[in-house]
C-alpha cells in the first residue's frame, strides 16, 4: 500500500495528503484508507443532520401555535418519528465514533490504519444502504409508530411502512457492529511501542468504552426489530397479547438496546470533552485514571438501567425499585467526569478559543441534562412527569446539548489537522455562543412545559402553553441558524483558510507529530511513545522553539 | 516467516494479523451471542408465561431427530477441530477432507431439518400457515380422545421456528464459508505458516455449535415440570 | 499462536464426551424430577457441553485473559439481559392479583 506514489513528486509545491494523492471518484468509493472513510462518513452524517433538522424545523413551526395550523396530527406522528430515527441513527449513534472515531484513532495510538480496513469501508456501505431503505420509506409515506417502535402500535395497529423502516436500522445496526469490532480490536493490537493503556489519550478510551457497548448492545436491538417485522408480516404474536405474548417484551429488549445507545452518543462525547478541556487548560486532566475508569464504568452499568423507561408502562414496582436505584448509580461515574474537568479548568492557563466555547457548553449543558435524568430515576417524579415535554427536554440536553455540542467542538478542534486548514475563529466563537443561547431557548421553556403537564407527541395543545411554546420554537429558530454558521463558515475554510501547520492548538497526542493533512500512512515511520500522555509541560516548549 | 503475500496493511507481521482476526472473531461472536440471545429471553420469559402450553409443544416436536441432528453437529464440529490441527500441521490434503466432511455434515444437519418441518407441516404445526388445534390424525376422533393444543402452543411454535431457522441461516452461511476455504486450500493458501482464516471460520462453526447446544434441550427437552 | 497439544485424541475424547452427554439430557428428559430440576439440569449440561466445545474445540484453553474476556462477555450480557428480564418477570405479579386459575395476568384488564 505505501509504496512509491506517496513518497515521489518533490517538487510540487504542494504537500502529500492522504487527500490528494488520487482524485478518482473510485479512490474515495472504493478506499480502504481510515481518513478518506472518516469524510465519507461526516458528509452523510451531515446530510442525515439537514433531513432531521428539518423535521424538528417543521414540528416546532407547527407548535408555534395551538391548534395545530400547520399539519394533520397523522403527519405530525410522521415527522416526530422521522426526527427521531434519522437523527438517533443516522447522526447521532454514528456521529463521533465513526467520524472523529475513525479519523483519529490510528492517529492518536500511532498506527497506519485501523485493525480490519475492508470492514471499517464495508461499515460505511451498510451505513449508507440502511440510510437509503429508511430514507425511502420516509419519502413513500412515512412511519408513525414514533422512533421507538413500541408494539402493539408498531405490530398491529400502524399501516405504515415499518418494516422498510425496521430493515434499514436493522442494516445500520451491523455498520455500527463493525465500526465497534474494529476499534477494540484495533485499540488492543496496533498501538505503537511504549502506547500503554495509561499513557493513551481519554479520547481512545472514550471510544473503547463506546466499542464495547456497539458491540454487545446493538445485536439486542438488530433481532428484537427483526421480531417486530417478522410479527408484522406473519401476525406471529410474541409481542401481542391476545396470543399470549407480551407487548412489555419488545420494550425490555428495546431499552436493553436503547438505554446503552444513549451512552454510545455520550460517551464519545465524554471523551472529546476530556481532550478539549486539557488542550485549552494546557495542563493534564486532573485524574486520568479515574476519566479513563468512568467511562468503562459508564459502558457497563449502562446496561444494568434500561427498564427506566418502562416505569408507568405496567413492569413490576419491585423491579422498579431496583432499576431506580441502579438508574441513580449510574450518575456516579458521570458526576466524577464533570468534577475532574472542572477541577482540569482550576489554575489552567485556559484558552476561549472556539473548541473551548463548544467544550464549556457541553458542560454547562450536561449537567442541567444529568441532573434532571437523576429526577427521572426516582420513582415518584418519572410517574408525574413520564411522556411530557419534561422527558424531551432532558434527552435533548444529553444529546443535542452533550452529543452535538462535542461533536461540533472535536470538529472544531480537528478540522486544522483533517483538512490543514484553520476556520475564522471569530466565526466559530460567534456559533458556538448562538448555539448554545438558541439551545438552551428551545429546551429549558420545555421542561417547564412538561412540568406544567403538556405531553409530548401532539400536534395541538390548549392554549395556556402557547407562550412557553412560542419561547422554544424562537429558540429553535436561532439554533437552527447557529447551525447553518459552521456549515458556511467551515467549507469557506478549505479555500481561504489559512494554513495549519502541524499542531496550531499547541496539543498533545500523537496525531498533532504528523503532518496535516496527514499523508496516506499517517506516520513516515511508526512513532515511539516514552512519556505519559497530556506532557503540557514538554510540548509547550517543544512548540515555543518554531515546530508548529 | 513464510508467506508475506498474506501481510496485510496495517500489520507489521503475520502473527499480529492472526491475532488480531481471532481478537476481531471473538468479538463478532459475542454479539452474535446476543443476537440469540435475545430470542432465547423472550422465550423464556413467555415460557414462564405459559409453561403448560410451552410443554405440550415440546412433545409435538421429533425429540429423536433432534438428538441425532445434534449428534451430527457434535461430529462435525470434532471435524471442523481437526481441520484446524490439520491447518497447523501444514497438511492441506487433511485440511480439505476434514473440512468436506464438516461441510457434509452440515448438509446433513439442513437435510434432517428440513425433513423435521415438512413433517411439522404435515401436523398443521407452522404459525401463519397451517397451524392447527388439533393434528391431523385426531379430527377424526371423538372430542373425549383429541389431544387438543393449548392457544398459546402456537406461539411455542413461533419461537421454534424463528429460533431454529436463524440457527439454520448461520448454518448456511458457515458451510459456504467452508466451500471457499477448501477451494483455497486446494490452490495451496493455507499451510503451516499461515493459516488464520481456518482458525476463525473454525471458531464461526463451533459457535453455531453451541447455539443448537441450548437450542436442543430448550426447545425439545423440556417436557417435564 | 500459543503453544497447545497437537495430539488428535484430545479431540476424540472430548468428542465421546459430548456425545455421553447429549445421551444423558435426552435420558434425563424422561424421568419427571419435578421442581424445576429438569430445567436446571438440562440447561447445566447444555453449559457443559458448550464449556468444552469453547474449551478445546474452540482452544480458549490456550488463549490468553484477553480472549476470555471476549468470550465470557457475550454470555455475561446476556445473563445481564435474562436476569434483570426476569425480575420483572417474577415480581409483576404480587400473589393476591393472580387469576382463580392460578395463572398470573400481564396486566389487569382495567389497562
Amino acid at each position: 500500500m505505501a509504496q512509491v506514489p506517496y513518497i515521489a513528486a518533490p517538487s510540487v509545491p504542494t504537500i502529500n495528503t492522504f487527500l490528494n494523492h488520487d482524485f478518482r471518484i473510485s479512490s474515495w468509493l472504493l478506499t480502504k484508507d481510515h481518513k478518506r472513510i472518516a469524510i465519507l462518513f461526516m458528509l452523510s452524517i451531515t446530510l442525515f443532520f439537514i433531513i432531521g433538522g428539518a423535521a424538528a424545523a417543521l414540528m416546532r413551526i407547527n407548535l408555534a401555535a395551538p391548534n395545530g395550523w400547520l399539519v394533520r396530527s397523522e403527519t405530525y406522528n410522521k415527522l416526530f418519528t422521522a426526527h427521531g430515527v434519522i437523527m438517533v441513527w443516522f447522526f447521532l449513534i454514528p456521529s463521533i465514533p465513526t467520524v472523529l472515531g475513525n479519523f483519529l484513532l490510528p492517529l492518536m495510538i500511532g498506527a497506519r490504519d485501523l485493525a480490519f480496513p475492508r470492514l471499517n469501508l464495508a461499515s460505511w456501505y451498510l451505513f449508507i444502504t440502511g440510510g437509503i431503505i429508511t430514507l425511502a420509506a420516509l419519502v413513500l409515506g412515512g412511519v408513525d409508530t414514533g422512533w421507538t417502535f413500541y408494539t402493539p402500535y408498531s405490530s398491529s395497529f400502524s399501516n405504515t411502512y415499518v418494516i422498510l423502516t425496521v430493515f434499514g436500522i436493522f442494516i445500520s445496526g451491523f455498520s455500527s457492529i463493525l465500526t465497534g469490532l474494529n476499534f477494540i480490536v484495533t485499540v488492543h493490537q496496533l498501538r505503537c511501542p511504549g502506547l500503554t493503556w495509561f499513557r493513551l489519550p481519554l479520547f481512545v478510551w472514550g471510544l473503547y468504552a463506546t466499542s464495547i457497548i456497539l458491540v454487545l448492545a446493538t445485536p439486542v436491538l438488530a433481532m428484537t426489530l427483526a421480531l417486530v417485522g417478522i410479527e408484522r408480516i406473519w401476525h406471529m404474536g410474541i409481542f401481542d397479547a391476545t396470543h399470549g405474548g407480551d407487548p412489555l417484551l419488545f420494550q425490555h429488549m428495546f431499552w436493553f438496546y436503547s438505554h446503552p445507545a444513549v451512552y454510545i452518543m455520550i460517551l464519545p462525547a465524554m471523551a472529546v470533552e476530556s481532550e478539549l478541556i486539557t488542550c485549552f487548560s494546557r495542563k493534564a486532566p486532573f485524574g486520568y485514571g479515574f476519566i479513563a475508569f468512568s467511562s468503562i464504568a459508564i459502558a457497563v452499568l449502562g446496561f444494568l438501567v434500561w427498564a427506566h423507561h418502562m416505569f408507568v408502562a405496567g413492569i413490576s414496582v419491585y423491579s422498579g425499585l431496583v432499576f431506580s436505584f441502579l438508574s441513580m448509580i449510574v450518575a456516579v461515574p458521570s458526576a466524577i467526569k464533570v468534577f475532574n474537568w472542572t477541577a482540569t479548568l482550576y489554575k489552567g492557563s485556559i484558552a476561549l478559543q472556539t473548541p473551548m466555547l463548544y467544550a464549556l457548553g457541553f458542560i454547562g449543558l450536561f449537567t442541567i441534562g444529568g441532573l434532571t435524568g437523576v429526577m427521572l430515576a426516582t420513582l415518584g417524579i418519572d410517574m408525574h412527569v413520564h411522556d411530557t415535554y419534561f422527558i424531551i427536554a432532558h434527552f435533548h440536553y444529553i444529546m443535542v446539548g452533550g452529543s452535538v455540542m462535542a461533536y461540533l467542538g472535536g470538529i472544531h478542534f480537528w478540522w486544522p489537522k483533517i483538512t490543514g486548514r484553520m476556520y475564522s475563529d471569530w466565526w466559530g466563537r460567534i456559533s458556538a455562543i448562538i448555539i448554545f443561547m438558541g439551545f438552551n431557548l428551545t429546551f429549558f421553556p420545555q421542561f417547564i412545559l412538561g412540568y406544567l403537564g403538556m405531553p409530548r407527541r401532539y400536534h395541538t395543545y390548549p392554549p395556556d402553553f402557547q407562550f412557553w411554546n412560542i419561547l422554544s420554537s424562537a429558540g429553535a429558530s436561532i439554533l437552527a441558524f447557529g447551525y447553518l454558521l459552521p456549515l458556511i463558515y467551515l467549507p469557506i475554510s478549505l479555500r481561504y483558510g489559512a494554513r495549519a501547520g502541524k499542531n496550531p492548538w499547541r496539543a498533545a497526542g500523537l496525531e498533532w507529530t504528523t503532518q496535516s493533512p496527514p499523508i496516506e500512512i499517517n506516520f513516515e515511520t511508526i512513532p515511539i511513545v516514552t512519556g505519559p500522555a497530556y506532557d503540557y509541560p514538554r510540548v509547550l516548549t517543544e512548540t515555543q522553539s518554531g515546530q508548529s | 516467516m513464510a508467506r508475506v503475500e498474506y501481510l496485510n496493511p496495517p500489520y507489521q507481521d503475520l502473527d499480529q494479523q492472526s491475532h488480531s482476526a481471532e481478537l476481531g472473531m471473538w468479538v463478532f461472536l459475542a454479539t452474535e451471542v446476543l443476537f440469540f440471545g435475545v430470542l432465547f429471553t423472550c422465550y423464556a420469559m413467555l415460557r414462564m408465561r405459559w409453561p403448560a402450553a410451552f410443554r405440550h409443544g415440546s412433545e409435538d416436536l421429533n425429540l429423536w431427530m433432534g438428538g441425532i441432528n445434534t449428534a451430527v453437529l457434535l461430529t462435525s464440529s470434532t471435524f471442523m477441530a481437526l481441520a484446524v490441527r490439520a491447518a497447523r500441521a501444514g497438511d492441506s490434503r487433511w485440511i480439505i477432507t476434514h473440512l468436506a466432511i464438516t461441510a457434509a455434515l452440515g448438509m446433513v444437519f439442513l437435510g434432517l431439518k428440513a425433513t423435521e418441518y415438512s413433517i411439522e407441516y404435515r401436523e398443521h404445526l407452522i404459525p401463519g400457515l397451517n397451524f392447527a388445534n388439533l393434528s391431523p390424525e385426531d379430527q377424526g376422533k371423538p372430542a373425549s380422545q383429541q389431544n387438543a393444543r393449548p392457544e398459546q402452543e402456537r406461539l411455542f411454535m413461533i419461537f421454534y421456528f424463528v429460533m431454529t431457522g436463524f440457527h439454520a441461516v448461520h448454518m448456511l452461511v458457515g458451510i459456504g464459508v467452508i466451500v471457499v476455504l477448501i477451494i483455497l486450500t486446494g490452490r495451496g493458501a493455507y499451510g503451516s505458516g499461515y493459516h488464520s482464516p481456518v482458525e476463525i471460520a473454525g471458531l464461526y462453526w463451533h459457535f453455531v455449535d453451541i447455539v443448537w447446544v441450548f437450542l436442543y434441550p430448550a426447545l425439545y427437552l423440556l417436557r417435564q415440570s | 499462536m500459543a503453544k497447545q497439544s497437537e495430539s488428535a485424541r484430545i479431540y476424540w475424547v472430548i468428542y465421546f464426551t459430548l456425545l455421553f452427554l447429549l445421551g444423558a439430557t435426552i435420558a434425563l428428559a424422561f424421568v419427571d424430577m419435578g421442581h424445576h430440576w429438569n430445567t436446571f439440569i438440562a440447561i447445566g449440561i447444555g453449559c457443559m457441553k458448550a464449556g468444552l466445545i469453547l474449551l478445546v474445540f474452540m482452544h480458549l484453553h490456550w488463549r490468553d485473559w484477553l480472549t476470555w474476556f471476549f468470550a465470557a462477555a457475550g454470555f455475561i450480557w446476556l445473563a445481564i439481559l435474562l436476569t434483570l428480564a426476569a425480575a420483572d418477570y417474577s415480581t409483576r405479579n404480587h400473589p393476591s392479583h393472580s387469576s382463580p386459575k392460578g395463572e398470573p395476568t400481564l396486566l389487569a384488564p382495567s389497562e
